[in-house]
């Protein structure tokens, strides 16, 4: 019986725990590259949410009633 | 019955909506030469104006405006990929070229589109936001799904789109609309007829096969040729008002002058050429040298504005 935690694939598919998902190599490269741009995409949101906050308050991003 | 799934479906159900497209592939959907001219003409908007804000908004600002064009690049490409693919200019782009599927480009600019919009608003001012969200509904709304398969007037119309960047970009950055920022829409729009009918006469059986209704398909080559003549005419003292307004210097001036003149003298030339490869070399050298002459004119009120180049033609 075949099943889908059996690892095993046929054809081009890779074999085993290399590509549990049977992407071929160059379907893991491109996804491996889009999740590293969305990871630098939301890290560069981070950054501008952080340095447009310390631009438009200045200063006062240090002043508030305690 | 087993419930057991063969290696197959397990490989089909594991890579069911997963994407084919490259990060390039992403990247070419947001029209990158385009977001060029957007960025570089909203920066133009910003520098006239003469900003009293900090750099780093000013920056988002403009990363923002850049990413909102991208976002109605990629919308346009999404609704377009059937004309697409028939148009040779067009056929390989990621969506015709089967490397990215249609929903994933409309979720892809749809996120981009609402995320620039939100952040422009919070980094700068719900007005420059506003009229960003504007821009991008004219162009994939109005202009794409409307105007684009209805009317040779499409790019007239749609071409306001493609002028609003430096409106934005002057909003974001001084919280209101001023006239630099208006004359510059209006050179922009004034241009976008000669510039694109120009392509369109040396293109008309690709946007013939693909069912545009470009103005050369629809009224005529010659029609096309005067209308192209009448635009450039009104467009080459256009150019000039900077210099009455008093944003535009001497250099600005000069660089208008001579740019306008050389464009009217193409497009009388465009006109009174009508057959043959001559006709079409000379369509396209318009095109050519529109990019070049629109070019010109931010690249020169950039240097007088953002290098310290100014010299005053009157006084």
């Amino acid at each position: 019986m075949a099943s889908a935690s059996s690892g095993r694939f046929s054809g081009d598919r890779m074999v085993g725990n290399k590509a549990p998902h049977g992407l071929t190599p160059a379907e893991q490269k491109r996804r491996r590259k889009r999740s590293l741009a969305l990871a630098l995409i939301l890290g560069a949101l981070v950054l501008i949410f952080y340095v447009v906050t310390i631009a438009k308050l200045g200063p006062g991003v240090m002043q508030r009633p305690l | 019955m087993s419930n057991s799934l063969t290696d197959n479906q397990a490989e089909q159900l594991a890579t069911a909506g997963l994407s084919q497209g490259d990060v390039s592939d992403f990247f070419a959907l947001l029209k990158p030469r385009v977001m060029f001219l957007v960025v570089f003409t909203a920066l133009v908007g910003m520098v006239v104006s003469h900003p009293d804000v900090h750099p780093v908004v000013a920056f988002v600002s403009l990363l923002m405006i850049a990413v909102g064009g991208g976002a109605s690049g990629c919308l346009n490409m999404w609704w377009d990929a059937d004309i697409d693919a028939v148009m040779v200019r067009t056929r390989k782009r990621p969506i015709p070229a089967g490397k990215i599927q249609p929903g994933e480009a409309l979720a892809f600019g749809m996120t981009l589109a609402v995320g620039s919009v939100i952040i422009l608003g919070l980094a700068s001012n719900w007005l420059a936001a506003g009229l960003l969200a504007f821009t991008i509904f004219f162009y994939v709304v109005v202009y794409s799904m409307w105007l684009k398969r209805s009317t040779p007037q499409n790019i007239v119309i749609g071409g306001a789109a493609g002028a609003l960047p430096p409106v934005v970009a002057q909003a974001a950055v001084t919280g209101h609309i001023a006239w630099d920022s208006v004359v510059l829409f209006a050179i922009i729009f004034m241009w976008t007829p000669p510039h694109f009918w120009a392509l369109a006469l040396v293109k008309s059986g690709d946007y013939e096969r693909a069912g545009v209704p470009m103005m050369p398909n629809v009224a005529g080559p010659d029609s096309t040729r005067f209308q192209i003549l009448a635009y450039t005419v009104l467009l080459a003292p256009l150019g000039l008002a900077p210099v009455a307004l008093g944003f535009g210097g001497l250099a600005y001036a000069i660089i208008a002058l001579i740019g306008g003149l050389a464009m009217l003298a193409l497009a009388v030339q465009v006109y009174r050429l009508r057959q043959g490869e001559p006709a079409m070399r000379v369509a396209q050298q318009l095109f050519g040298f529109s990019i070049l002459y629109l070019f010109l004119l931010f690249a020169t009120l950039l240097a007088e504005h953002g290098f310290g180049f100014f010299r005053p033609v009157f006084g």
